[in-house]
């Protein structure tokens, strides 16, 4: 565990990529999810008040 | 050639939602498992070798992403069919965001071996104009109220800025670049072992699967603001 955990001296590095990659894409995708539901909120709400 | 885009076919991509959703989470363990686990370290560069797995493949769909991005506004001034410009809008998010991530992990990757975290180099520099094209082109749509002419415009700067995807490419053979060049060819055998490529591949199936399922619900998105947009002008 250890030795994976170390990656031969190199663990600043490959953990900090990992997490920068990871993080940045779960943020990408939750902020598009959440202004998805947000704009058919308000477009839904819109359409009835026309109709 | 006129495409409309039908009801249907939003419920269609609706429903194919969590299933791209559950597919991109399982290929990502399946490709952290292989890089992190099964893969060996290279006997040069040792275990910061493993940062390849997510840089390569962002690497390879910020360039996709920005042809297809280019093709789609091409198409849409030829075609005038507001579908192309809603496609271009729903991708440069997704390739702004892989251009981003393939410039952070290749300047740590750089600093372990190269020693340094940047260097002005053609495949770098390329690269960071890129990432400042797909910037432009978000901002210039965002920023014009005219949407009529925002869409000339920034597809006019996307078609313009395709220049750079053969400049990034071949920058690593036409200067003499830090940057190494490409491992994988179309025209000869991969020149890294098979134990390595595996886990690479398996995190490229990842990226792709992200970028379908970002992008779908990026274009579902699109299609809502284009229509408050024509609700509020009536």
């Amino acid at each position: 565990m250890n030795e994976l955990l170390d990656m031969g001296g190199y663990a600043i590095f490959v953990w900090s990529s990992y997490g920068i990659f990871f993080f940045s894409l779960i943020i990408f995708f939750l902020i598009n999810i959440s202004n998805l539901r947000k704009y058919e909120k308000i477009f839904n709400k819109t359409k009835n008040k026309i109709e | 050639m006129y495409i409309k885009i039908k009801n249907n076919h939003i419920e269609f991509i609706k429903s194919a939602n969590p299933y791209l959703i559950f597919a991109t989470i399982f290929a990502f363990v399946i490709g952290l498992y292989y890089s992190l686990f099964q893969s060996p370290p290279d006997y040069i560069q040792g275990d910061s070798m493993r940062i390849m797995y997510i840089h390569v493949p962002s690497a390879w769909f910020a360039l996709m992403t920005y042809s297809i991005l280019a093709g789609s506004c091409v198409l849409w001034f030829i075609t005038r069919n507001p579908l192309f410009n809603v496609v271009a809008r729903s991708i440069a998010q997704v390739g702004m965001v892989f251009t981003l991530m393939s410039l952070i992990t290749g300047s740590i990757w750089g600093k372990p071996t190269w020693g340094v975290w940047w260097v002005w180099d053609a495949r770098l520099t390329s690269m960071l104009i890129l990432f400042f094209l797909y910037i432009a082109y978000i901002f210039l749509w965002q920023a014009i109220s005219n949407k009529e002419l925002a869409s000339k415009i920034s597809a006019a700067l996307a078609i313009i800025g395709f220049i750079n995807i053969p400049v990034i490419k071949f920058s690593v053979d036409w200067w003499n670049t830090l940057h190494q060049p490409a491992s994988i060819s179309k025209l000869s055998a991969p020149s890294i072992d098979v134990s390595m490529l595996i886990p690479l591949f398996i995190m490229t199936a990842a990226c792709f699967l992200f970028l379908v399922t970002v992008s779908l619900i990026r274009f579902r998105l699109v299609l809502i603001e284009n229509k408050m947009l024509r609700t509020s002008s009536l």
